[in-house]
């Protein structure tokens, strides 16, 4: 094996990587939030154990809603970014149908597979000794209200990257700190308390949080107006903004002539 | 008086009834916009620009940093119409301007200015009436297909996606009519062949009955034995004589062997808008009229002194180029040219041919394109 070969590969990869200059930032940001979820993780799940089985029955169930969460809500936010790919853009526009049935019948499939996925994750649990208390009323409205909330984020980040055509920061910003602040691995209460601003600002710790109560402890809907009013706000607003920017965006790529450009 | 008001219900009942009759009768015979136009495309000042400025430099405008727009004309001012069933070309060099009346007249690209119907609709306001009534093979064709599905399974997405009844059964018609071999339809997109694909893609375009076609280099990647046929099925409008079809092209064969008129553009302005038949009309006489002399090599010397004698005989034009002359007789007489040939033969010239000169299609293009419709 040729050293010398073997640091060409080294030198091309690099060079590339340094390339994508707002990526290169992104990913590095990336790894630290990532490094300081799994710490939080780690430590404070152990220290609080009993508290979380007082609240959440066990850390298990805990988890699974957060993986409820992750497969059929965060869906919601990468959908309209699927559904405008710029491979079948042009040609999803060509078809004689209104841009929200081609933006719904693109990520459709995502999600019954996503469904899919959860239930597994669900039954497995379940044979582990999970213990759920559901409400369906409650938790049918959390999947609902988060459905629609990150259907508007998604809007807004699918209108920025027609235009950009690569990176947006909406679903980065949102997927990037939802890890760490939103509570899907662990509650966002055992963050410092000044943290815990950051966690209360962002929409998925208010599903996360109805979620957990209707799944958990079958909370139902009047006990649960902490998060049902502010979702219901933020569902109006984003998808009113959403709408309009993603809208807006595909027409501006009419435009500009960019409909089918990477 | 109660039975007067009795009646007078029952009478105005009797009267709304007849009314919603015949008024649902006569509004089952309400002819929808567009179906008796006799023009399928009409575009009137067409004008589009992209702009290049660089993001960045969009970016840095927005909070009022002074940086030049960079702006490339696509069309200028472009007008014309195509009539129901016509076989309507446009013909230009890279960059002309053909792809972006394509895209306009598809809906996909919006105009900075002027106006574009398909079938009487608007392609901004009523774009999609327009996308229920046309297809489409646009330039890249491989774009909207799932690579891992078979090029059966692709199509019965659209037929779907299109509503089309009986979708399978529809599917297998167009995939019989571009002649796609039935061997084919299970087989992967990725693993057909470049002509394989342009089949399906032109399968696609038909897949809804369009009324209206538009075939963007349709015969790019085609092999030569079906361009012939392909050319036939253009010309046979794929089977309904209605059909309107639009065609931009570099392929002048297929130009020449199908459009009923051919639209020459040019750096985004129509430059001539003829019929096939008379596009060589534009080609000044001298050029379509002309006789070619092809003289041997060792004979250019006699051929200059050819030359000096002509002024006898009734020539109105000439040109010597190396060992060839080309002239034009008066009235395009036979006479006066076999004098010619004679006199050359007389004088120990070695004739290699001689011939009426007959201009073809792309020698015409080439000229519109250089000098405008006068060109010479």
């Amino acid at each position: 094996m040729q050293a010398k070969r073997l640091l060409g590969f080294l030198y091309i990869d690099f060079k590339a990587w340094l390339a994508y200059k707002y990526e290169l930032f992104f990913w590095l940001l990336n790894t630290v939030v990532g490094a300081f979820t799994y710490a939080f993780l780690g430590t404070y799940v152990t220290l609080y154990e009993k508290e979380l089985m007082v609240k959440y029955g066990s850390f298990l169930s805990f988890l699974i809603v957060g993986m409820a969460y992750n497969y059929i809500i965060y869906t919601s936010l990468m959908a309209p970014r699927m559904a405008i790919n710029p491979w079948n853009l042009m040609w999803r526009l060509l078809i004689p149908a209104k841009l929200y049935e081609i933006i719904i019948g693109s990520v459709l499939f995502r999600y019954l597979i996503g469904i899919f996925q959860f239930l597994t994750y669900f039954a497995v649990a379940t044979l582990f000794g999970a213990k759920f208390n559901i409400d369906p009323i409650s938790t049918l409205t959390a999947i609902i209200l988060g459905v629609a909330v990150m259907w508007g984020l998604g809007m807004i980040s699918a209108g920025i990257q027609v235009i950009t055509k690569r990176w947006d920061p909406v679903t980065w910003f949102f997927t990037m700190l939802s890890g760490l602040f939103s509570g899907v691995w662990f509650p966002y209460q055992l963050l410092p308390e000044p943290l815990q601003y950051v966690s209360l600002i962002l929409p998925q710790t208010y599903i996360l949080e109805m979620l957990r109560g209707a799944m958990l402890r079958a909370k139902s809907l009047t006990l649960m107006m902490d998060q049902l009013i502010p979702l219901v706000l933020s569902a109006i607003i984003t998808i009113s903004i959403g709408y309009f920017i993603y809208m807006k965006s595909i027409e501006y790529a009419k435009e500009r002539g960019t409909v089918g450009e990477y | 008086m109660f039975d007067f008001w009795n009646n007078y219900v029952a009478l105005n009942y009797f009267y709304i009834l007849s009314f919603s009759i015949i008024f649902i009768y006569r509004s089952s015979n309400v002819v929808k916009v567009g179906t008796l136009m006799k023009s399928s495309i009409e575009v009137d000042n067409l004008k589009k620009s992209y702009d290049k400025t660089r993001f960045r430099d969009r970016v840095a405008m927005l909070f009022g940093a002074k940086r030049t727009r960079e702006k490339v004309v696509a069309l200028d001012g472009v007008s014309f119409k195509v009539r129901k069933g016509e076989v309507f070309g446009v013909l230009g060099p890279n960059g002309a301007g053909k792809t972006t009346i394509v895209k306009i007249l598809t809906t996909v690209l919006i105009p900075d200015s002027g106006e574009a119907k398909v079938l009487g609709y608007d392609v901004i306001k009523e774009s999609l009436e327009v996308r229920k009534r046309i297809g489409v093979l646009p330039e890249d064709s491989r774009r909207g297909f799932g690579w891992r599905l078979t090029a059966f399974e692709n199509l019965l997405f659209y037929a779907y996606a299109y509503l089309l009844p009986n979708p399978k059964e529809r599917v297998k018609e167009v995939l019989k009519l571009v002649e796609l071999e039935e061997e084919h339809w299970d087989k992967w997109y990725q693993r057909l062949s470049q002509g394989m694909k342009q089949k399906l893609a032109l399968a696609r375009a038909l897949l809804p009955n369009p009324s209206v076609v538009f075939l963007d280099e349709p015969t790019k990647g085609l092999d030569i034995m079906f361009v012939a046929k392909f050319r036939e099925m253009v010309r046979n409008k794929f089977g309904d004589e209605d059909r309107t079809i639009f065609l931009s092209t570099h392929d002048l064969r297929l130009v020449e062997g199908t459009c009923d008129r051919v639209a020459i553009i040019n750096k985004g302005k129509i430059v001539a808008i003829k019929p096939v038949s008379e596009l060589k009309n534009l080609v000044p006489n001298s050029i379509r009229n002309s006789y070619v002399l092809e003289v041997d090599s060792k004979s250019t010397d006699r051929l200059n002194d050819l030359v000096l004698k002509l002024k006898e005989l009734d020539i109105e034009w000439y040109q010597v180029d190396n060992h060839k002359l080309e002239f034009l007789v008066k009235d395009g007489s036979l006479e006066v040219a076999n004098e010619v040939l004679k006199m050359a033969i007389n004088n120990g010239i070695l004739v290699h041919s001689f011939h009426k000169k007959e201009i073809d299609i792309e020698e015409v293009i080439m000229r519109i394109l250089r000098g405008g419709k006068n060109a010479s």
